[in-house]
């Protein structure tokens, strides 16, 4: 497209540029994202009323011991005669809200670092990267695995040491943002005009950045679900007898032959993370139509 | 380009540097008291005891001594004993790390293979059907959970379609072989076990298909994009001007330009490989590292969970370096 | 008559984005015989370049067109992807704008010329192959063509690679080259050059060329006929001699008295649809009332405004005892002095990489200088951030040389002039009066005061920069290549505003330029800058007429279209003649 001078205004600023309204609008045109949107929002209406309607006690025995799935038992019962369904259902009060706090605090943690970084570069940029760099150089869920065996498990400490490996993706893409965005030319007309780092860095710089960071903490939402989930199976995240969807599949991990009991909270998991997925991916369109899904 | 490798190379010392920082701040600045991990509630009341013990693992010097006492049994190769197995951590580690090497790569040759020739298919044919299928699928497997897969896989495979043998990593009805690599395969071929190589292959299809899945959507969206991006150059305009056809351009200009983004993918998954297999090896009965993680982490046994996680620290840092040296190699314009 | 070699006929190309349907060439007609050249002159967007690359079939996806281009009496947009295969590279050469990104940076130079030979001869032997690559090398005047065979791209020059690319597109001898902007993107002594070397093989291989160009005086130079292209129209076509010294239609004579040309007795150009407005700055400027003059109070005439005094600056950190080796690359600039008085447009001019951009900026305070001194008023700058002279950032503002990235893009017109003043911490009364004021003096339309920047074509955009240099009512300017990013006509209509505003508020300037013609228009001194060194300075008049150093001679005798201006200067004058006898 390089080649043609066709190139309209509208695709020549950076995709952080792009008005709310647009992106909205350009959700609002894609099915994938509503479809993403209403498993979002079906799943947050379950969490918010299923006290009112769960149809037995999450904790307690429902009936027999490892029934598949049947018509009083949707998703079976476990090897203690809980209510799978119920259970499942109950599971999304412990995932979403987690993630979302995880990923808020991981998205302002790394961009602080990140902009940090970027804007100042010399030594404080070497530091803060060589933190990243270490950081990094661990595989996520080992490193959280590590540090929640020191924190003492807990679905808590298991968020708690998500964060504490999950910013250094935010900071590297913020910082490579402001990298680029530092060397526009409004940035230099900001310094000639005595405005303040703070200013320059908050009003000028900020504000184009954006883009990818959010695109990939969307996505990252369903990665961290997973990895909260992840923990639990472990042993590190929620304790018995949490219906948490990690700790479920676990009960159902030794016992493969009866499939049910770890079925349904992996579809619930598989439903949240694959609408994230979606979202994240209608973002990018959204901000660079050039990408993303065509 | 030796000057440039020996320059990541003088990196590396510093990153180690910085995790073993990390595991120590983890171990003795957060953590609760070691003794309570060394002795028994019982060997805990009587104090002359305590301080000999503390004495003995050097517990009563000043922190920053035992800072660097630990780097320094660290570098030794002595990562301390674990509570649970009451074995050198070094020997439980070595002893573990063929059986999941094993696994994650096989698993990455399947899905590099796959991937990136997926990723090719749908850049190639950007907006078709076959592009939209793909994605698709790929967004689809990075949004199931790998332990979960695990078991699905394992019950469909094994038990309602019985093409594959259950959890395990060699048949327990064939002779053992002998101790070599720790490599199965390989042991098998040099011993010349055609049983035990057939066993092993069967054993190790089902869980490298699982990681391999897992894996599988980020290598082929990475790979499109990257093609994509090569695809949107102005040599590719060029290459078509020169009148070269349309699979040339797709594989000598645009495979070409993207193979070395490629490399730095291949490195980046194998971190989630690593992950990956802490989390499915317990399901699939594999004794490498993540199964033993996975016990250590349910004891709380921290000196053995710290022990994996710089293992694979380091792995990871040893991947990415290669990956870096392939770069260099591949690109002349960091070659100089 | 024969055929012509290349036939558009009735053409239109259009591009279906965001459900609205774009034109970007509507019914274009033009023929190129054999041995011909042809020139095809427009400004950016005006279709020019979605002509060439439909010539080859090279549409992309998204588009769709009407009418046909015949080649050698065959349809092109008609054809299958693989007779079209057949006619690329081998019956049509394409040279490209960008030099830089056009070869594939991973494979070797001289196996990208054989890619070209070998997809049309197969089966030819490895020793054939590198006599013909190396034979292509000599044509395209490529020094030590043996060596140059096994480079990369990115270790060669623009200017070589430009070469190569030619190589590329003549391997087969074609019978029609088409070359988009084959300069563009190069310094004007490589330009001359390259130009020459592209002349020399269309006669010797007997080609055809379509050049296209948005710099009248280069194809002028070495085309036969040209077409005019505006907005995807073909607004004029004829014999280049016709066309330039007598221009039909008004677009084409407003483009050609738009060039600034290197006559030192330049009179003021003709801008877009600017004669209106122009001419009425001074009673624009009456009406924001009350306006005081802002002169050089209490600062001597005769005294140096800015001067630079032995300014050096390198950029990480020297080796140990090279300090002051000037020579060590990291220096960017070297040892550079020279005074700006008041009421002056002092002019910088070099080519890429001089080290004009860092000089500028040590002047505007943002970066500090190794060594040597510059003084405004009197006073140090560009010491440290911190320390500068008193007022020195109201005083001294500064326009920049892309207007697409010098405004915040999620910023408001008002808020983006309005900007300076807020980080001085000026109230909101004043603000909206000094805004309105700035942006009468830069044309800003006052009703745009709450759009958007993407809302604005470049021009427009130079402009609200203007103005929010304007806004703290400075007294010296710093211009970086303010009109190098803009189409001629846009160009010129921005270079009258800024000799107006000057005048008009007795402001001084540094203009930074690496285009002669421009400095010749708006400049009284002008110092040659090359390899971070000024080589030489004087007035205006001087350096064009009696250039001293080697290299401003090389600039002058370099600028592209000497028979263009004089063909201009004769047509100027006739044009002028017929006027006064009409009169």
């Amino acid at each position: 497209m390089t080649m043609l001078d066709l190139k309209t205004d509208e695709l020549d600023q950076p995709p952080s540029a792009v008005a709310p309204n647009r992106i909205w609008a350009s959700l609002r045109s894609s099915p994938l994202a509503l479809t993403a949107i209403a498993i979002i929002a079906v799943w947050t209406f379950i969490g918010l009323t299923i006290d009112l309607w769960a149809p037995y006690d999450p904790l307690a025995p429902a009936g027999d011991r490892l029934q598949p799935p049947n018509a009083q038992h949707w998703f079976g019962t476990d090897t203690l005669g809980r209510d799978i369904f119920t259970r499942t259902m109950y599971g999304v009060r412990y995932s979403l809200p987690l993630a979302l706090i995880v990923m808020f605090f991981t998205v302002l943690i790394g961009s602080v670092i990140g902009m940090l970084a970027g804007y100042y570069g010399g030594w404080i940029d070497y530091i803060l990267m060589r933190l990243t760099d270490i950081t990094a150089a661990f595989p996520p869920l080992i490193l959280a695995m590590c540090v929640v065996a020191v924190l003492g498990p807990g679905i808590v400490n298991s968020a708690i040491a998500l964060v504490a490996v999950w910013w250094p993706i935010t900071a590297r893409l913020l910082r490579a943002e402001v990298l680029s965005v530092k060397e526009r030319d409004h940035v230099m007309a900001a310094r000639v005009n005595s405005a303040s780092d703070r200013r320059i860095m908050l009003r000028h710089i900020q504000p184009l950045c954006w883009a990818p960071v959010l695109v990939n903490a969307t996505v990252d939402i369903g990665i961290v679900i997973i990895a909260i989930a992840g923990l639990s199976f472990i042993g590190l995240g929620s304790t018995p007898p949490t219906p948490e969807w990690g700790q479920m599949i676990y009960e159902g991990a030794g016992r493969y032959f009866n499939w049910w009991i770890a079925t349904g909270p992996g579809l619930a998991i598989v439903t949240l993370a694959l609408a994230f997925n979606f979202l994240g991916d209608a973002f990018q369109k959204a901000l660079d139509p050039r990408r993303g899904e065509g | 380009m030796l000057r440039t490798i020996a320059y990541r190379l003088t990196g590396i010392p510093l990153i180690i540097l910085g995790l073993l920082t990390i595991t120590f701040i983890l171990t003795r600045g957060i953590a609760s008291d070691p003794i309570y991990g060394i002795l028994s509630i019982r060997e805990l009341m009587n104090e002359d005891y305590v301080a000999l013990v503390r004495e003995k693992y050097g517990l009563d010097e000043p922190l920053i001594v035992q800072y660097f006492n630990y780097l320094w049994n660290t570098v030794q190769g002595d990562l301390g004993t674990s509570f649970r197995t009451r074995q050198p951590i070094l020997s439980d580690l070595l002893a573990k790390t063929p059986a999941t090497l094993e696994l994650i790569i096989f698993s990455l040759t399947i899905a590099g293979v796959l991937g990136v020739t997926l990723g090719c298919l749908a850049a190639r044919f950007e907006g078709s059907v076959l592009d939209v299928t793909i994605r698709a699928v790929s967004l689809v497997g990075s949004s199931v959970p790998v332990f979960w897969l695990a078991i699905i896989l394992l019950y469909l495979g094994s038990v309602v379609l019985d093409w594959f043998p259950g959890p395990g990593r060699i048949s327990q009805r064939i002779a053992p072989l002998e101790d070599g690599t720790g490599f199965f395969l390989i042991d098998a071929l040099v011993q010349g076990r055609w049983d035990a190589f057939q066993s092993a292959l069967r054993q190790i299809m089902l869980p490298s298909i699982v990681l391999a899945w897992s894996i599988l959507g980020t290598i082929t969206r990475l790979v499109r994009a990257s093609m994509l991006d090569a695809m949107e150059s102005d040599f590719i305009t060029l290459a078509r001007a020169k009148g070269v056809g349309s699979w040339a351009i797709t594989l000598r200009h645009a495979l070409r330009a993207s193979l070395l983004s490629t490399i730095t993918i291949l490195a980046h998954v194998f971190g989630y490989l690593l992950t990956g297999a802490v989390l499915v090896e317990a399901i699939f009965a594999w004794p490498g590292l993540g199964d033993y993680a996975i016990e250590s982490a349910r004891a709380l046994d921290y000196p053995a969970i710290l022990g994996v996680t710089l293992v694979s620290g380091v792995t990871f840092i040893l991947v990415n370096l290669i990956a870096d040296i392939l770069y260099t190699v591949a690109d002349p314009r960091i070659r100089q | 008559m024969t055929d012509p070699l290349l036939s558009i006929r009735n053409l239109t190309v259009g591009f279906n984005r965001n459900d609205r349907d774009i034109r970007a060439i509507d019914d274009v007609s033009l023929d190129i015989g054999s041995g011909q050249c042809v020139g095809i002159i427009g400004e950016s967007g005006s279709g020019k370049s979605v002509t060439a690359l439909a010539s080859l079939g090279l549409l992309p996806k998204q588009a769709w067109f009407r009418g046909d281009i015949l080649f050698d009496g065959s349809s092109i947009l008609g054809a299958s992807e693989s007779q079209m295969r057949s006619i690329r590279g081998r019956q049509i050469g394409f040279v490209f704008q960008d030099p830089m990104t056009t070869l594939h940076p991973l494979h070797r130079v001289g196996d990208q010329i054989a890619e070209a030979i070998r997809v049309h001869n197969r089966g030819i032997s490895k020793a054939a192959m590198r006599e013909r690559v190396i034979s292509l090398l000599e044509d395209v005047a490529v020094p030590e063509p043996h060596r140059r065979i096994r480079a990369f791209p990115h270790e060669l020059s623009g200017g070589l690679r430009q070469r190569i690319c030619i190589a590329i597109a003549i391997a087969n001898r074609p019978k029609l080259l088409i070359a988009d902007e084959p300069t563009t993107a190069l310094d004007v002594t490589v330009q001359r050059h390259l130009m020459e070397t592209l002349e020399d093989l269309i006669g010797r291989y007997d080609m055809s060329l379509m050049l296209i160009s948005h710099d009248i005086a280069i194809v002028h130079d070495i085309a036969t006929d040209v077409h005019i292209f505006l907005k995807g129209n073909v607004v004029e076509s004829g014999p280049v001699d016709r066309v330039i010294s007598a221009p039909e239609m008004p677009y084409t004579q407003r483009l050609i008295a738009a060039v600034p040309s290197l006559d030192p007795d330049q009179k003021r150009l003709e801008g877009k649809a600017q004669s209106a407005t122009s001419d009425t700055i001074e009673s624009r400027a009456a009406s924001v009332e009350p306006l005081k003059r802002r002169s050089q109070e209490g600062w001597p005439a005769s005294a140096p405004l800015l001067s630079l005094h032995r300014v050096s600056k390198h950029y990480g950190n020297l080796p140990r005892g090279q300090e002051d080796n000037l020579d060590h690359p990291s220096f960017a600039v070297r040892d550079v002095s020279f005074d700006v008085h008041p009421g002056e447009c002092h002019a910088i001019v070099g080519e890429s990489g001089c080290g004009k951009s860092t000089l500028l900026k040590c002047i505007a305070g943002v970066l500090p200088v190794s060594d040597g001194a510059i003084r405004y008023k009197g006073d140090i700058v560009g010491a440290d951030r911190r320390s500068l002279p008193p007022h020195f950032r109201e005083q001294v503002q500064m326009v920049f040389q892309d207007p697409y990235s010098s405004l915040h893009p999620r910023m408001r017109v008002f808020d983006l002039i309005a900007e300076p003043l807020r980080n001085l911490g000026y109230g909101q009364e004043e603000i909206n009066s000094r805004v309105l004021e700035a942006m009468n003096y830069a044309h800003v339309d006052p009703e745009a005061r709450d759009k958007w920047p993407f809302q604005f074509s470049g021009g427009q955009r130079q402009r609200i920069g203007i103005a929010r240099a304007l806004v703290t009512r400075p007294e010296f300017l710093i211009l970086d290549e303010p009109v190098s990013a803009l189409d001629v006509s846009v160009q010129a209509s921005i270079l009258n505003q800024l000799n107006d505003i000057r005048r008009l508020l007795d402001l001084t300037y540094v203009f930074i330029s690496h285009d002669l013609g421009v400095v010749n228009y708006v400049a009284e001194r002008v110092s040659v800058m090359k390899d971070g060194r000024i080589v030489e300075t004087g007035d205006r008049r001087d350096i064009l007429t009696n250039p001293q150093h080697p290299f401003t001679q090389q600039l002058l005798e370099a600028a592209p279209g000497k028979s263009f201006y004089e063909h201009l200067r004769a047509g100027r004058g006739q044009g002028s003649q017929e006027q006064s006898m009409a009169d």
